[in-house]
């Protein structure tokens, strides 16, 4: 098992005798969590980066771990593959504790990968990372033509899901009459 | 080429990849494949349209408060977030691309609805639309020279206006056009209003906000009888009602409310104005009346100065 570790911060607070009004608050160490994709690659990511994620931070909050713990039970997300996954955790890395910009150009710039990364995205909750993976897709077409467009979202034409729904209706049939056919055999 | 197979995408994050587009291009898409209609409606039913034919134009308002215009001109012209169509027979452009607007984006809402001043023949194909895909419209202006009697009255009984219908004063009826209104909007203008009788400005009073009349028929008598109406608290459904009216009939020959004209305030300072759910209205130089039941109104009417009688609700 390979791990990526981001620094800590592990700066202990000194307990202050009389805290002046200015003084800034004590720094809480930050906790640590443990995700991994379908590469079983796990990826060590801050408390405050994973905020963005409503489904994990949704799963910390409910598991309350030690981080001896977190770091025995890493989150799986199998369904995501480790690529996409080591976007999303430096996306959230690069966005912790920090407002979000209306635009971002941190995005990842492989097209090929975007519609994974949506699919990961739309699955771990990450709103915002989302809506600028949705402005990428709907760039992608930006003065195409209607045909151009139907090859880059891989539209299918209506003669060809008719095509592809009558087809499927025969399947069916076919099946449902192999079905019928050896349940009267069956019955012999 | 970079692809992505856009419909195995989630409907939610679908629709969050359409709203990224603009109404044109949601237009394309419709056009592209049946399967994306739903999802075009989805976002397009919260779209608003106005329809210009005297300015040759459709607007489509997208709810983050963008317009999107298209242009009907017989040269090719480009803009920024507008469409321009080349044509030579507008109206009939306007038609299906009103037809495509409606039938792919599911919208209701017209904010407004415009005449060119030709024939009624071109208004007409348009009610059809606006009443076929049971559109509700806020603001009409009619504006077409030649009328007939039978397809306005079509007209105006189908077409569901909701704020503001103006007739303007190039609308000539015929000599023995009768209509009666079926839906009544907050403010009803017409210019050329012979055909507006006393029972209809009594159902108008109970519905509209404001009614102006030109070239009325009525008389001092019509008035008196309304103003004495009111006078003994029998017209108690009206509320805020501002009523202007001017025609050959209403003058200083006769008295009206036991009055002698002119009826106005002697006092050139003299304004009453009222504010209701956002519209002013304003009469200058009215004498203020109480009936019965305590109700003030303002009442003016000043000829040949201001010609027209005006009587407008304070409380």
């Amino acid at each position: 098992m390979s791990s990526t570790e981001q620094g800590t911060s592990s700066a202990a607070p000194a307990e202050p005798t009389t805290a002046p009004e200015s003084a800034a608050a004590p720094e809480v160490p930050e906790s640590f969590y443990y995700v991994h994709g379908k590469d079983k690659v796990v990826h060590k990511v801050s408390a405050g980066a994973l905020q963005h994620s409503a489904l994990i931070h949704g799963m910390i909050s409910n598991l309350g771990y030690t981080e001896e713990q977190a770091k025995a039970n890493p989150f799986p997300f199998e369904n995501i593959d480790g690529d996409i996954l080591q976007m999303v955790v430096d996306w959230c890395n690069q966005h912790k504790g920090k407002p979000t910009p209306p635009e971002d150009t941190n995005l990842p710039k492989q097209k090929e990968k975007l519609f994974d990364l949506v699919l990961a995205v739309n699955y771990l909750e990450i709103k915002e990372l989302l809506t600028y993976c949705c402005k990428q897709v709907a760039m992608m077409v930006k003065g195409k033509s209607p045909e151009e467009i139907r090859e880059i979202w891989m539209i299918p034409t209506d003669a060809e899901d008719e095509a592809a729904e009558k087809e499927a209706k025969k399947r069916a049939g076919k099946e449902a009459a192999g079905e019928t056919a050896a349940a009267a055999g069956d019955a012999k | 080429m970079s692809r992505i197979p856009l419909l195995r995408l989630p409907d939610l994050v679908l629709e969050e990849v359409f709203k990224e587009l603009d109404p044109f291009k949601l237009i394309e898409f419709a056009k592209c494949s049946k399967r994306l209609h739903p999802m075009i409606r989805r976002i397009g039913k919260k779209f608003e349209l106005s329809v210009d034919l005297y300015c040759k134009q459709i607007n489509i308002y997208t709810p983050d408060g963008r317009q999107w215009p298209v242009y009907f001109y017989s040269l090719e012209s480009e803009q920024e977030n507008a469409k321009f169509v080349k044509t030579k027979c507008p109206t009939r452009d306007i038609c299906i691309h009103l037809f495509e607007f409606l039938l792919y984006f599911g919208c209701y809402k017209i904010r407004h609805f415009e005449t060119c001043p030709e024939t009624i023949w071109n208004t007409s194909p348009i009610v059809k639309l606006l009443v076929y895909f049971k559109c509700t419209v806020r603001n009409v202006t009619f504006r077409m020279y030649k009328t007939e009697g039978d397809v306005f009255k079509e007209i105006l009984s189908s077409l569901k206006v909701t704020d503001m219908l103006s007739i303007g004063a190039a609308v000539e009826f015929p000599p023995d056009f009768e209509f009666k209104f079926v839906f009544y909007p907050k403010f009803l203008y017409i210019q050329n209003s012979h055909w507006i009788k006393m029972d209809q400005v009594y159902k108008a009073a109970n519905r509209c906000l404001k009614i102006s009349l030109k070239k009325s028929q009525l008389t001092n008598e019509h008035l008196d009888r309304f103003l004495q109406r009111w006078q003994a608290g029998k017209l108690r459904k009206m509320k805020m009602f501002y009523f202007t009216v001017q025609g050959k009939q209403i003058n200083k020959k006769s008295t009206i409310f036991d009055m002698e004209i002119p009826i106005k305030s002697e006092d050139d300072k003299c304004v009453h104005k009222r504010d209701h759910e956002g519209y002013q209205e304003t009469v200058r130089k009215g004498v203020v009346f109480k009936n019965v039941d305590g109700q003030r109104a303002v009442i003016h009417f000043d000829p040949p100065t201001s010609s027209a009688f005006s009587f407008m609700l304070l409380d």
